[in-house]
């Protein structure tokens, strides 16, 4: 459902309103619009030029990467510009963004349709959500982490740690959460194991990834550094081959054009980390000077 | 450019061809996703429940789409009441939820129709 904002929306920490918006239609009745329930921002001017282009572009950027710094369930976004009677539909992932050419409604129907329809009726999964975070019955937020081979556990995310507010590059998101590992005597859920989630947009290209060189480092005994559980390449629907599941990849969307440029498009791939122990925040120290205590404490003893 | 923006964001933006986009939109919110796909009787085969075709040609018999005067051939099809000009922001957004919710209503039309 559509709907118009004329004061800024909570969630962010900058004052910001899009044009138009659309949300889920329970959200839009229920209550005031929030950038974590936002599925698609809209930029309306009114008419096409080579400005208005240059500036809906712009803005749209902007309230893009605020919109994937409030949710973070999310790795990518599609845009709506509407340039007077032209649409343009811009997605924006971590390598980079996409647009289609300003496309004329009345000229052109069923592509406008497709559009609108498209961005209203699709799974979420095709319009930048991951399909791996999802909302419990317990109604809390859960992830599916790869577990012991093939097999996938879920666990219970308990506190977002760190969101990247950059629009483009890795995309880091950390969580706090708890992991219930059945025992294999009783298969029975055992206490939970607080862990850390690590999810970041990496450069499959590079020799070592993070979880290479840790898993490394913790072979051969080397003390504070976090201990590596697992590292995986999340998985997600192809986005035109139905019941197929592929890593994920910002270059997936180019695989569905005829000719692809991938020279403006940064080749990354979405990483998983699983690590412990799950450390006490900076925030949790009563005072400046017990930090300093402890940070001296941390530096004599290692080094 | 906007201070929440990397400078770099324009160096990484690409802009399709019409046809390229034409494609794209194809691929990316095929018909089967939109509409789903229905089990006809016999039970032999799974079709899609609507093609995009389909809902347009819904659309101009139900006069949201199409000439004004439908005898003037050589007049162009337009979406009709569609906001122009300066229009306000809210006047767009209940156009397109209206055309959200005709689609909505014509796609179960046929659903019930096919079951």
């Amino acid at each position: 459902m559509a709907d118009g904002a004329t004061i800024p929306l909570k969630g962010s920490a900058a004052n910001r309103k899009p044009d138009l918006v659309l949300v889920p239609p329970d959200v839009a009745k229920s209550k005031q619009l929030d950038w974590r329930d936002i599925s698609i921002v809209r930029v309306i001017k009114a008419q096409k030029s080579t400005n208005t282009m240059k500036q809906s572009y712009t803005e749209v950027a902007g309230k893009t990467a605020l919109l994937l710094y409030a949710q973070d369930g999310r790795h990518s976004a599609p845009c709506l510009r509407i340039l007077g009677h032209n649409i343009v539909l811009t997605f924006f992932d971590r390598g980079g963004s996409l647009s289609t050419a300003p496309i004329d409604i009345h000229k052109y129907p069923e592509e406008f349709l497709r559009i609108l329809v498209g961005l209203s009726r699709a799974p979420p999964g095709r319009i930048g959500f991951d399909e791996t975070v999802f909302w419990g019955k317990d109604g809390r937020k859960h992830l599916l982490v790869a577990w012991k081979g093939n097999s996938e556990a879920e666990v219970i995310l308990n506190q977002l740690i760190f969101i990247s507010d950059a629009l483009h590059g890795r995309g880091t998101t950390v969580w706090a959460v708890s992991m219930y590992v059945p025992s294999p005597e009783s298969c029975q859920p055992t206490l939970p194991r607080e862990i850390v989630v690590k999810d970041s947009w990496i450069n499959p290209l590079r020799k070592f990834t993070e979880g290479g060189i840790l898993a490394k480092l913790n072979e051969v005994g080397v003390e504070g550094v976090p201990r590596l559980i697992h590292e995986q390449q999340v998985q997600g629907p192809h986005p035109s081959i139905p019941n197929f599941n592929v890593n994920q990849s910002t270059h997936i969307i180019l695989t569905l054009l005829s000719q692809v440029n991938t020279h403006n498009y940064h080749i990354r791939v979405l990483s998983r980390l699983l690590t412990e122990p799950l450390g006490q925040e900076i925030m949790n120290f009563s005072s400046l000077a017990e930090l300093l205590v402890a940070f001296i404490d941390y530096v004599l003893s290692e080094f | 450019m906007d201070t929440l923006v990397n400078n770099n964001t324009c160096d990484l933006h690409w802009m399709l061809s019409l046809s390229e986009s034409k494609r794209l939109l194809s691929a990316l919110f095929p018909d089967y996703a939109l509409f789903g796909l229905v089990e006809l009787p016999p039970a032999t085969s799974l079709q899609i429940a609507r093609t995009m075709n389909q809902v347009l040609e819904a659309l101009q018999n139900n006069g949201h789409y199409g000439r004004v005067l439908e005898m003037e051939l050589n007049q162009d099809k337009t979406w009709q009441k569609a906001p122009s000009g300066n229009y306000k922001e809210s006047e767009m957004a209940k156009y397109l939820n209206k055309i959200l919710e005709v689609v909505d209503s014509i796609s179960a039309e046929e659903f019930k129709t096919q079951q």
